[in-house]
C-alpha cells in the first residue's frame, strides 16, 4: 500500500447542524430543512433518520410521520458561511484540499506527520476538535491511502467518528461495508452487482481485475484500484470548470406582466454574472426559459459575439431573448437563464472588443457583489430588476415559529 | 428561340450559371436559368437573390428569343452531351423547348419568363476599372479573413475602400484581419466604402484571369447593387448594409517585440505541433526569446505534447503567447517572401504581421489577435 494518506471530511446533518448552530435551543428538536418553496425535506436531524424521512421526502409526507417535528425553511447563505469557516480549519492544517460539497472535502495529508511531529491519525483527530471547538459543527471523518477509502471510512463510523483504514483492519473494514455504499457504485450499479453475488465492499475488492474490467469497464478498474490503495484520482485544488452556470426560480406570485417576468429573469442575469465574474468564466452561449403556469415552458437561446462576462452585453441578449419567446397573456410561474462555458476556459480574443473597458464593467460586479455580501442581499442592484419583488425576509422567528425572548 | 452552339460553349456557360443557382429555397423559379437569344449571342443568367449572373458566350441565333428552363436537369444534360457535336435550342411552343445533339433529342418543360426576378441594367459608365490580376490578387489575399458566422453581417464580406484615390481592402472576422493596399495606382473616382459579399467575391474569383493583356473588369454601382462586368460574363451583387469597424484604429503602431521568421519551416513547424492542440480550441504556445521561438501544444485530455524549437530573429520581451494554429496558418499562408515580420505588444494584444518583402505595388499588413490561455 502506498504512503498516501489522505484525509475525507463529511459533517454531520450539515443543514441542521448549521441551524442549531445558530439557534442552539434547537439542539434536541427534531428537525428538517426544507427545499425552496419549502416543498421537500433536503435534510433532516438524526431523530428523524430512522422513522424513514428521507433527503427528498415530499413535506406533507414527512409532517404525517413526524408530526412533532420543526419544519424549515433552507437559509444556504447561512450554510455557506459555516461550510466556509469548516473548510478554512482544514486549510490551516493541510496545504491541499479538495471542495468536494458545501459540507464534504478532501484533504492530502501525505508527509504532514513530519511537519507537525504527530501521526495522521492524531491531525484528523486535531481537524475534528478544531472544527468542533472553532465551528461548533461536527464531523466525520475517514484516513485512507485513496479517496475511494477515506469516502467510505468518513461514512464508517458517523456521527462524529474518526476511522483509519490500515492495511492490517482492511479487510474486516470491508467485509463491513455493502457494494453500493462504495462512492461511485451506488444505487445504480450496486444492485447489478449483487445479482452476480458481490453484497460487500470485500466481495468487489476480491473480483479478479479482469471480471471487473468485463463487467463495469475503466471505472470499475479504476475504483477496484483504489480500493487496493492506488490513488488514481489524487486530492486536486485544480478547480474544473463547470459547464454552464444557471440560475432558475419559481416565482412568488404567478405573473402575466412582462415588466415583472423580466424583472425575474434580469435578477438572476445577474446572479449568473456574478458567478461568472467571481470565477473568471466566460459565456459565449445564453438560453433562457420561462415556465407557464400549466408547467410548459417558452425558451429561447442565443450564441454571443464574443465570450464574455460583461453585465451589459448579456443583459441586453437576455433582452432580445426574452422579447422573443414571451407570450402576452400567458400567466407564467417562474423563469431560469443557463450560460454555457467554454469546457477550455481559453478562448479566441477579439480585435474590436474593448478588454479594459470589459474590465472595467467586471470590476463593478464585483465590487456590486462583495456590498451586497458585506451589507445585505439587495443592498445594490440593477434597475431593470426592480419590479422583482424583494425575496421575503424570514425572520428566524418566522422561519422557526418560535416567539422571540429579547434580554434586557 | 431557335438557335445552334457547340457544345463546349454550351456546357461552359450552363456549368457557370449553375454555381450561382440555390440547392435550398422556397422559390421554385430561383431554381431555374434564363436563357436568352439575340445578336448573336447565347446569355444564362441565373440568380440565388443576392447574386445575379449572366454569362455570354457567341451562337448561330436563327430566331431570338427568351426560355426559362429548370437548372438542374439542362447542367446534368450538359455535361452528358456529346463532345464535337452541335447542340440545338428550340422553343416548342411556350412551354417546352427542345435540344438536340447529334441523334439525340430532350425535351424540358419551360417556365414562364416574366417569373424570373428582372435581370440588371447597368448604368453607362463604371465607377472603376480593375485589371483581372489585381482583383484576383486582392481577393486571394483578403477572403480568408472574413467572418463565417452571421452575427456581425458586416464582416460576412470584404470592403474595398477608396478614400482620396487611394483603393484599401479590409476583411476581418473579429480574430484576424487583412488590410490590403493599393500603393501604385492614384485612382480618379468618388470615395466609396462597399462590404462585398464574401460568396459573390469567390464566384467572381473563379471568372477572372490572370492575363494581364484582356480588358479590364469593369464596376458598376446601381441601387445597392454592384456589378462586375467582365469580357463575357456579368455578375451583380447586393452590398452589405452597415458600417465596417474602424479598423485603422485597432492597428497597433509601436508594437516593441519584433520576430522575423522563415515562412516555411514556421508553417511546417506549426502544422507538426498542432497535431497535439485540442480538436476545438487549436490552441498553440509560442514561447518567445532571443533568437528562438518554441513552440508547443497539449490536448486538454492530456493524452499527448508537442514541443518544436524555431530558430528566428527575435528582439523583445521574453514572453508566451497563444494562438489559434488555424489562423495563424492561414495567415502564414498569405506570406509571398521568404520571410514573415511579427510586431507583438505582448501576449494578449495584436500582433502585426507583414512580409518582409512587399510585392511590387501593394502593401499588405495582417493582424492576429491571441488566445485568452488559462
Amino acid at each position: 500500500m502506498s504512503q498516501k494518506m489522505i484525509l475525507h471530511l463529511d459533517a454531520d446533518s450539515f443543514y441542521v447542524a448549521a441551524e442549531r448552530l445558530a439557534h442552539p435551543h434547537l439542539q434536541h428538536v427534531p428537525l428538517a430543512v426544507l427545499s425552496s418553496l419549502d416543498a421537500f425535506v433536503i435534510a433532516r436531524s438524526y431523530e428523524l433518520k430512522p422513522l424513514g424521512i428521507k433527503v427528498g421526502t415530499p413535506k406533507w409526507e414527512a409532517q404525517s410521520i413526524a408530526p412533532n417535528a420543526l419544519f424549515i425553511p433552507a437559509d444556504f447563505s447561512r450554510y455557506g458561511k459555516v461550510s466556509r469557516q469548516m473548510f478554512q480549519v482544514v486549510r490551516d492544517l493541510a496545504p491541499l484540499v479538495e471542495e468536494y460539497s458545501i459540507d464534504e472535502a478532501f484533504a492530502d495529508l501525505s508527509g504532514l506527520d513530519t511537519y507537525y511531529q504527530k501521526s495522521a491519525s492524531e491531525l484528523c483527530q486535531l481537524i475534528k476538535d478544531r472544527i468542533q471547538q472553532q465551528v461548533g459543527v461536527t464531523v466525520s471523518v475517514g484516513l485512507a491511502s485513496t479517496k475511494t477509502l477515506a469516502k467510505l471510512a468518513s461514512e464508517y463510523r458517523k456521527p462524529n467518528g474518526l476511522f483509519v483504514v490500515t492495511e492490517q483492519n482492511l479487510h474486516a473494514f470491508l467485509a463491513d461495508r455493502a457494494v453500493h455504499e462504495i462512492w461511485g457504485i451506488g444505487d445504480k450499479r450496486g444492485p447489478k452487482l449483487k445479482e452476480k453475488g458481490v453484497e460487500t465492499a470485500l466481495d468487489f475488492y476480491q473480483l479478479p481485475l479482469e471480471t471487473v474490467m468485463r463487467w463495469m469497464g475503466k471505472h470499475g478498474v479504476d475504483l477496484w484500484l483504489e480500493l487496493h490503495g492506488h490513488c488514481i484520482s489524487p486530492v486536486t485544488e485544480t478547480y474544473a470548470p463547470p459547464k454552464s452556470v444557471s440560475r432558475t426560480a419559481n416565482f412568488e406570485l404567478k405573473s402575466a406582466r412582462p415588466e415583472v417576468v423580466f424583472a425575474a429573469l434580469s435578477h438572476h442575469t445577474a446572479k449568473v454574472v456574478a458567478i461568472l465574474v467571481e470565477d473568471g468564466l466566460f459565456t459565449r452561449h445564453l438560453s433562457i426559459f420561462l415556465r407557464r403556469k400549466d408547467f410548459t415552458f417558452d425558451v429561447a437561446s442565443c450564441k454571443l459575439p464574443y465570450p464574455t462576462q460583461n453585465y451589459q452585453v448579456i443583459v441586453a441578449a437576455v433582452r432580445n431573448l426574452f422579447e422573443q419567446c414571451f407570450q402576452r397573456g400567458v400567466v407564467y410561474r417562474g423563469s431560469g437563464i443557463v450560460a454555457a462555458i467554454d469546457p477550455n476556459g481559453a478562448f479566441d480574443l477579439d480585435l474590436f472588443v474593448e478588454y479594459e473597458r470589459e474590465q472595467k464593467v467586471a470590476n463593478l460586479t464585483q465590487a456590486i457583489t462583495q456590498l451586497n455580501r458585506k451589507y445585505g442581499k439587495g443592498t445594490m442592484k440593477y434597475l431593470c430588476t426592480m419590479h422583482h419583488p424583494k425575496p421575503k425576509v424570514r425572520k428566524d422567528e418566522q422561519r422557526l415559529a418560535l416567539p422571540i425572548v429579547k434580554a434586557q | 428561340m431557335r438557335i445552334s452552339v457547340t457544345q463546349e460553349r454550351f456546357e461552359s456557360v450552363i456549368e457557370r450559371a449553375f454555381t450561382v443557382v440555390p440547392s435550398k429555397t422556397t422559390m421554385p423559379i430561383l431554381r431555374t436559368v434564363y436563357v436568352e437569344c439575340k445578336n448573336g449571342e447565347l446569355a444564362v443568367s441565373a440568380t440565388d437573390l443576392e447574386l445575379m449572373i449572366t454569362i455570354k458566350t457567341s451562337a448561330d441565333v436563327a430566331e431570338n428569343g427568351v426560355s426559362v428552363i429548370p437548372a438542374k436537369r439542362l447542367y446534368d444534360l450538359a455535361k452528358t452531351l456529346q463532345k464535337d457535336v452541335p447542340v440545338r435550342l428550340e422553343s416548342e411552343d411556350e412551354s417546352a423547348v427542345i435540344i438536340t445533339s447529334g441523334q439525340g433529342k430532350f425535351k424540358i418543360s419551360t417556365e414562364e419568363p416574366s417569373y424570373f426576378p428582372q435581370l440588371p441594367m447597368l448604368p453607362p459608365e463604371p465607377i472603376l476599372r480593375l485589371p483581372h490580376p489585381r482583383l484576383k490578387r486582392i481577393i486571394e489575399k483578403t477572403l480568408f479573413a472574413v467572418a463565417t458566422d452571421e452575427l456581425r453581417p458586416v464582416l460576412s464580406g470584404v470592403l474595398f475602400q477608396m478614400k482620396n484615390g487611394m483603393l484599401r481592402v479590409v476583411s476581418t472576422d473579429g480574430h484576424k484581419l487583412v488590410k490590403w493596399v493599393d500603393n501604385q495606382n492614384k485612382y480618379e473616382v468618388p470615395d466609396f466604402d462597399w462590404i462585398i459579399p464574401k460568396r459573390a467575391l469567390e464566384v467572381l474569383s473563379k471568372m477572372l484571369d490572370n492575363n494581364k493583356d484582356i480588358p479590364p473588369v469593369e464596376i458598376y454601382l446601381a441601387s445597392q447593387q454592384l456589378h462586375f462586368k467582365l469580357d463575357q460574363v456579368t455578375l451583380s451583387t447586393r452590398l452589405i448594409e452597415g458600417k465596417f469597424p474602424l479598423f485603422d484604429s485597432v492597428i497597433p503602431q509601436n508594437n516593441p517585440n519584433i520576430l522575423i521568421a522563415e515562412v516555411k519551416p514556421f508553417l511546417s513547424a506549426v502544422k507538426r505541433v498542432s497535431v497535439f492542440s485540442g480538436a476545438l480550441t487549436k490552441h498553440i504556445r509560442i514561447d518567445l526569446k532571443s533568437g528562438e521561438i518554441v513552440l508547443s501544444a497539449e490536448d486538454t485530455e492530456g493524452t499527448g505534447r508537442g514541443t518544436e524549437p524555431l530558430p528566428v530573429e527575435y528582439s523583445g520581451e521574453q514572453f508566451t503567447i497563444g494562438y489559434n494554429y488555424s489562423f495563424l496558418e492561414r495567415i502564414l499562408n498569405q506570406i509571398d517572401s521568404t520571410l514573415v515580420r511579427f510586431e507583438l505588444s505582448g501576449p494578449s494584444g495584436a500582433g502585426v504581421i507583414r512580409p518582409v518583402e512587399q510585392v511590387e505595388g501593394e502593401d499588405i499588413l495582417m493582424l492576429l489577435m491571441p488566445v485568452r490561455l488559462n
